[in-house]
């Protein structure tokens, strides 16, 4: 499967199309139960639809209930639609069979174009559509895509309607699918009125479990045959609104979420690699992310190799032939080190490689990773996402865009995959392959689940997250401004002082502000530094940033602590160094806490 | 939205999704608790309730509110999973949430009008005494107090067209005077009253006021219901819709004493597990209330089920399986020795509020205050679920070193 931009198709058009179609000829279907065209042939089944198989190999037997026919002019009855599961190659002479059968509508699957016969079925009449999967886009239309994470594109303020539902009131969508702003998708992504009650805001789904209706259906959910809900260790309703809508404002193509930041660092590299594979992280990491990937992660076989990423060339200095990945923060915690993600993901891309982006401090509203290359990112959403300290989670984000079948690195998405019955998650799921794979493999397996009750506090503080943001980088901007006056502070490193070597990589990357967590030096080192955390009477003294309130850390004598000299020095935690974590309260006030506890220090 | 479409109609003729008793056996109360009505979700099959933070449901292009919700202070899918379920166990017609006991009791009062007049118990729950007696007869309810376990003195309060409620408590806090439901209901509905029954203590375990003739039930649900004293909640269940019912629900969406969601959600979650709680309590209970009798320090045990407490046969008839979680001591020594028990507990927690898992110890005259009908040496326990043993060996320590 190669990497093309997806033809812009407008809904309004895949709506009609699946609407008005009811026999659908499957030319290339297959009777393997683990093969895509199986798993489409029995969803549209289920849909509804009067499916019929063409496959010469089979031709006479019976495939899920109906005859299979060797080719499309010798199904007796009238065919609406003809799905072409074949080479692409393939297409012209199944359109000249299309057109001689009549049908109206010409459907290539995902992955399947042919622009040539594509132009010879539209001059006849017949409608096309290419490279698009018909369960994915009925799933996609009809709001189930969402309860796998996938980023649908739907901005809904009723309940999503299958395009088979014909009950309601016709609404006419426009020709073209519009964009929406960031603050529309901050507050609707994912998130449909409740179609059972009504109910506008998301409802809290806690439970366990999900009945089936009957073994049957249960059968298919576990095969991945058709979208549903099993069990809230793979997927929960309350999770998934989060799962779409950080996958939408990341600009991605499907999102998994986790129990906590680290664990959907744990998801993400669980899915790219195999025991003796490495891949390269930056310096300038989390301090928790530099244990994780330096001494847990050695236990499972997997080896990181850390790299300055002040010189993006150093990552390809760096590259190995076992390197699967290449792993940094966007803004760094704690140095407020700002990585040049163009230049890292050409790197990475030349080596084949997909390049992940731990974007938890500077927030899709201040920089989408994505845009510049990212391929999979990374989120605490405890952080800014969340906003109010109240609730852990993590998230991973694929872009879509990463060829996970161009090399052999990347067996287990692009091979059949043993933990799950044999299933070629890139085959099967496309550009949504990665994150599949993260929840009914590694979710499925390790369980760092979501709580639904976290997932409902953090997309309601996703609502206000454009607001909070441009408060918090003011505030930010104007306690870096003051420190930077301050006799007892040695250094301050905010990437939005004129000062700050990485103002040029800010002023690309991060043009709304340079986040509000940064370091600064407190003069007479060590002891200075404690000496501050515990004189200040705002800021709260505490582990964690991306708050409503203020918050300051030594990371020398805490975060930090278990880590080497140098290690601590390349991290930017070094003895001087204080954390902050501005938050929303009136600056004025903040300024003045910062003033007498740094005097405190001097005295 | 699922694989097999529904047809125009999104609710389906059960807007609460399947509930087992519409087309299966009649299933027993515990069968109905434990599974919350055997509710699941149509939308995602989920087998628990979701909780619903919305304030708003949506309406239709015309106007119409066909989901049949409109703004979640009048209702909220979360409420209909508890209330369902309690108006079943105790065999109504329709049960309310309240933010409170006291926010479902005063509900009642509320939904008379000023002169009218109302019989009370002499021995009841202190709070709404209190407020009976202050807040309701400045307001204009005729409150008068009696004797509820003394069906002449109750026969003799009744003044027929004037009296439109009778308020009844059984067993009532703290000595757990027992009174006649049937025969209170018989002359109540004489003289064209209503009949409310404070079933907190008793819980649908062991007792159905409604199925005795009583119009109203009443739980301070923060209590057995919920179960794990950490919820606050009221519920009051009306044997039929009528008059009086319609005002009670107009007094809860106009003055907006509302459940949260959440604890709404709570409520449905402690519920499950009411048989299992309350029958063990009660087991508890019982036997402690026999130790004590019989310990030096007590001078007297109040508990429905001893044979020598003056409620007892009536209890043994109108309770069914058990006599409930609560009961109070007198200790010998007097209000010095009672404090000086309550002060030297381990285990127990000394706290106010019953029914929850954990026991707890309350010298009840020292919150109730001046007026109160407890007598100074008395301790409240209300019996958890902590291993019997324990919770003997606690109290007699205790007890003894008091002593």
């Amino acid at each position: 499967m190669t990497i093309r931009e997806p033809i812009p198709y407008s809904d309004a058009k895949l709506r009609r199309i699946l609407a008005s179609v009811k026999t659908i000829a499957l030319v290339g279907a297959s009777d393997n139960w683990n093969r895509p065209s199986y798993f489409v042939m029995k969803y549209l089944q289920g849909k509804g639809y009067h499916v019929i198989p063409v496959n010469p190999r089979l031709a006479g037997q019976a495939l899920l209930g109906e005859t299979v026919y060797g080719a499309l002019q010798d199904i007796p009855q009238p065919v609406d639609m003809v799905e072409i599961f074949r080479a692409s190659e393939a297409a012209p002479g199944i359109v000249e069979a299309a057109i001689a059968i009549g049908a109206k509508v010409v459907w290539m699957q995902l992955g399947v174009r042919h622009d040539q016969a594509a132009a010879t079925a539209e001059a006849a009449g017949i409608e096309v559509v290419m490279d698009r999967c018909p369960k994915i886009e009925f799933g996609r239309l009809g709001g189930e895509l969402s309860w796998s994470g996938v980023n649908t594109g739907l901005i809904l303020n009723r309940a999503p309607a299958a395009p088979t539902e014909r009950h309601r009131k016709e609404r006419p969508l426009p020709p073209r699918n519009l964009e929406h702003g960031f603050a529309i998708r901050a507050i609707h992504s994912g998130a449909a009125p409740d179609p059972t009650t009504g109910a506008r805001s998301t409802p809290i789904y806690q439970t366990t479990a999900y009945v089936f209706d009957d073994v049957e259906h249960a059968a298919s959910l576990f095969n991945l045959h058709n979208f549903g809900y099993i069990y809230s260790r793979l997927t929960n309703p309350t999770v998934s609104v989060l799962e779409e809508r950080v996958a939408s404002l990341e600009g991605g193509r499907a999102a998994v979420a986790a129990a906590s930041g680290h664990a959907a660092q744990f998801l993400t590299f669980f899915t790219l690699l195999e025991p003796g594979d490495e891949f390269l992280a930056s310096t300038n990491l989390y301090g928790g992310s530099l244990t994780q990937f330096g001494l847990s992660f050695r236990k499972l076989g997997w080896a990181c190799h850390f790299v300055d990423p002040k010189d993006p060339e150093n990552f390809r200095r760096a590259l190995t032939p076992r390197c699967k990945a290449i792993f940094v923060e966007s803004l760094a915690n704690p140095g407020g080190v700002i990585v040049d993600l163009e230049a890292v993901a050409a790197i990475a891309h030349d080596a084949g490689i997909p390049f992940i982006v731990d974007n938890t401090l500077a927030t899709p509203y201040l920089c989408r990773p994505i845009e510049w290359g990212a391929d999979i990112v990374c989120h605490s959403t405890t952080k800014f996402l969340a906003g109010h300290g109240n609730s852990l989670g993590g998230a991973v984000v694929e872009s879509g865009r990463f060829d996970w079948a161009a090399s052999d690195k990347f067996p287990s998405l692009s091979q059949p995959e043993p933990a799950y019955h044999g299933l070629n998650f890139y085959e099967t799921f496309g550009d949504f392959a990665f994150t599949t794979k993260a929840r009914t493999v590694a979710l499925r397996d390790f369980g760092p689940a979501l709580a639904p009750m976290n997932a409902f506090l953090t997309i309601t503080g996703i609502e206000t997250l454009p607001l909070r943001m441009e408060r918090h980088v003011a505030n930010a901007q104007a306690v870096a401004e003051f420190l930077e006056g301050h006799r007892q502070v040695g250094w301050v490193s905010y990437a939005g002082l004129a000062s700050s070597p990485y103002r040029r990589l800010a002023e690309k990357y991060l043009p709304k502000g340079a986040g509000s967590v940064f370091t600064f030096g407190v003069k007479g080192g060590f002891e200075s530094g404690i000496k501050l955390v515990e004189s200040v009477r705002l800021f709260s003294h505490l582990a964690n940033v991306g708050d409503t309130r203020s918050l300051i850390l030594h990371p020398a004598s805490t975060t930090h602590r278990q880590l080497s000299d140098q290690q601590r020095l390349a991290a930017g935690a070094g003895p001087d160094v204080i954390r902050l974590s501005v938050g929303l309260e009136t600056v004025d006030d903040l300024i003045r806490d910062l003033d007498q506890a740094l005097a405190a220090t001097a005295s | 939205m699922t694989d097999d479409p529904k047809g125009d109609d999104p609710k389906g003729d059960d807007p609460k999704g399947d509930h087992p008793e519409d087309d299966g056996p009649n299933w027993r109360p515990q069968t109905l608790a434990a599974q919350a009505m055997g509710w699941t979700d149509e939308t995602t099959g989920a087998i628990i309730p979701p909780i619903h933070p919305a304030t708003t449901y949506l309406r239709d292009a015309d106007n119409a509110y066909r989901r049949g919700r409109m703004y979640a202070r009048a209702d909220n899918p979360t409420y209909d999973h508890a209330s369902d379920l309690l108006t079943a166990l105790e065999e109504g017609a329709d049960t309310l949430l309240f933010a409170s006991g006291m926010a479902a009791a005063t509900a009642v009062f509320l939904a008379l009008d000023p002169g009218d007049h109302v019989v009370v118990p002499k021995v009841m729950y202190w709070a709404l005494r209190a407020w009976l007696h202050d807040s309701a007869r400045r307001w204009g309810l005729d409150v008068e107090g009696v004797a509820s376990d003394d069906l002449a003195g109750l026969a003799a309060a009744m003044r027929p067209g004037q009296t439109k409620l009778v308020w009844l408590e059984t067993p009532a806090n703290p000595l757990w005077t027992v009174s006649d439901i049937a025969a209170a209901a018989q002359l109540a509905h004489a003289a064209g009253a209503h009949l409310a029954v404070d079933s907190t203590v008793a819980t649908p375990v062991f007792t159905r006021p409604l199925s005795l003739g009583a119009d109203l039930v009443m739980h301070s649900a923060t209590k057995y219901l919920n179960g794990h004293s950490d919820v606050v909640a009221g519920t009051l269940t009306t044997a039929r819709q009528d008059a009086l019912w319609g005002r009670i629900r107009q007094v809860l969406v106009q003055q907006g004493g509302i459940l949260g969601a959440f604890e709404a959600w709570l409520l449905q979650r402690g519920m499950r597990s009411l048989f299992v709680r309350v029958e063990a309590a009660a087991a508890s209970a019982l036997a402690l209330a026999h130790r004590l009798a019989a310990h030096p320090r007590v001078a007297q045990v109040l508990y429905p089920g001893l044979p020598d407490f003056a409620g007892h046969q009536l209890a043994a008839r109108q309770m069914r399986g058990g006599f409930g979680g609560m009961l109070s001591i007198r200790v010998k020594g007097g209000e010095a020795a009672a404090v000086a028990t309550a002060a030297k507990v381990r285990l127990w927690k000394r706290a106010t509020s019953l029914g929850g898992v954990e026991s707890l110890i309350e010298h009840r005259a020292s919150v109730e205050g001046a007026g109160s009908p407890v007598p100074v040496d008395l301790l409240r326990l209300s019996v958890g679920l902590e291993a019997l043993e324990d919770l003997y060996a606690d109290l007699d320590q205790a007890l003894r070193a008091a002593g």
